[in-house]
């Protein structure tokens, strides 16, 4: 057996973790190598130095003076669910205003067309006054002559400025 | 009453499940605190400060594992952080060792061994506590607070191969830290 792979299960051996047919080859690799039975004895000695088998109680009293400080933090919850909440929020209402900004510059952006009679609507105009206007100033064979060229427009389209 | 019970009466907002859970926990959550500081005051402030963390965050916890296992990863993960802030403690200069061995002189044999054990545990702990804090945290809670492989696997949220190879490796920076310090007289077996 290499060094270096007895060092490894070194580690499992002082854990107790090594199969026995390992344990068995390992220790007949420490009986022959005097370096990596003087690193199984340093581990060995270290965690058997530094084990601490014993629980340790706290100073008296832990839980009574842990109680009043979970009272105060318990208080504090609905502030800190709030402030988180909060927090959480910021992204979200920005991430909207750049989605909401993001739709109005990318819209449409051709001019709409318009009917005649709409551009008048939308300059305040009544269509049926204008109509009745322009008839009341022509002469009679004037009407029929507007009337013939109207009918031959159809529905004229007007582009607004 | 089960453990799970009382999980769950404190998540409903028992206090006094709260407070049994608390009971039964304290001495291994602040001897965990104490193996990593060292310092029993500053282990009573973790300790308190780890309970309120589990607290807080007890409505979270869903019985994914034990709540053991949970409450030794929020006092792992507190205390790691609180190193952290520290930072790392100074390593232990080479002399203290040899005052260690002349001070016993006058003293009868058995309790000289005594204090030359405890000194040398001191010692230990002083070098572990300069090691990098994964080293650190893995080395306090195998060989200090002595708990099996999968308990720190599930601690840690590591692989049961890897706390195998991190221990590995920090078993081994341990004792070349401590090589010229511990083994004057050819290694542990006095200890």
């Amino acid at each position: 057996m290499r060094c270096k792979r007895a060092e490894r299960w070194i580690n499992r051996w002082v854990d107790e973790r090594l199969d026995p047919a390992r344990t068995a080859a390992l220790e007949e690799h420490l009986a022959a190598c005097s370096g990596c039975r003087r690193a199984a004895q340093e581990v060995r000695g270290l965690v058997a130095l530094i084990r601490q088998d014993n629980q340790v109680e706290p100073a008296p009293g832990f839980l009574a003076r842990l109680q009043p400080r979970l009272r105060e933090e318990q208080a504090l919850v609905p502030f800190l669910v709030c402030e988180r909440w909060c927090l959480r929020a910021v992204p979200v209402f920005l991430g909207l205003v750049l989605f909401v900004v993001g739709l109005v510059a990318m819209g449409p952006s051709e001019t709409p067309t318009l009917t005649q009679s709409e551009a008048l609507l939308l300059e305040n105009r009544n269509p049926l006054t204008e109509t009745a206007r322009i008839f009341d100033a022509a002469k009679p064979e004037d009407r029929n002559m507007m009337l013939i060229f109207a009918s031959l427009e159809g529905p004229a389209a007007r582009r607004l400025p | 009453m089960e453990e799970r019970e009382l999980v769950k009466l404190a998540q409903e907002g028992s206090e006094d499940a709260f407070a049994s859970l608390v009971r039964a926990y304290q001495a291994r959550v602040y001897s965990m605190a104490l193996s990593f500081t060292r310092n029993r005051d500053v282990a009573d402030d973790l300790a308190q400060e780890v309970f309120l963390k589990a607290y807080l965050a007890l409505p979270k916890f869903r019985f994914h594992s034990e709540f053991g296992t949970w409450l030794y990863r929020v006092a792992v993960n507190h205390i790691k952080d609180y190193l952290r802030r520290k930072g790392r403690a100074k390593e232990v200069p080479l002399d203290d060792v040899r005052e260690i061995a002349n001070a016993g002189e006058e003293e009868t044999l058995a309790r000289e061994r005594e204090r030359t054990e405890e000194a040398r545990r001191g010692l230990v702990l002083k070098v572990l506590q300069g090691l990098p804090d994964k080293y650190r945290v893995i080395l306090t809670l195998r060989d200090i607070q002595g708990m099996p492989y999968d308990k720190i696997s599930a601690i840690l949220r590591i692989s049961p191969g890897t706390v195998d190879s991190r221990l590995h490796r920090a078993r081994k920076m341990l004792r070349l830290r401590l090589g010229p310090y511990l083994a004057p007289e050819g290694g542990y077996d006095a200890v």
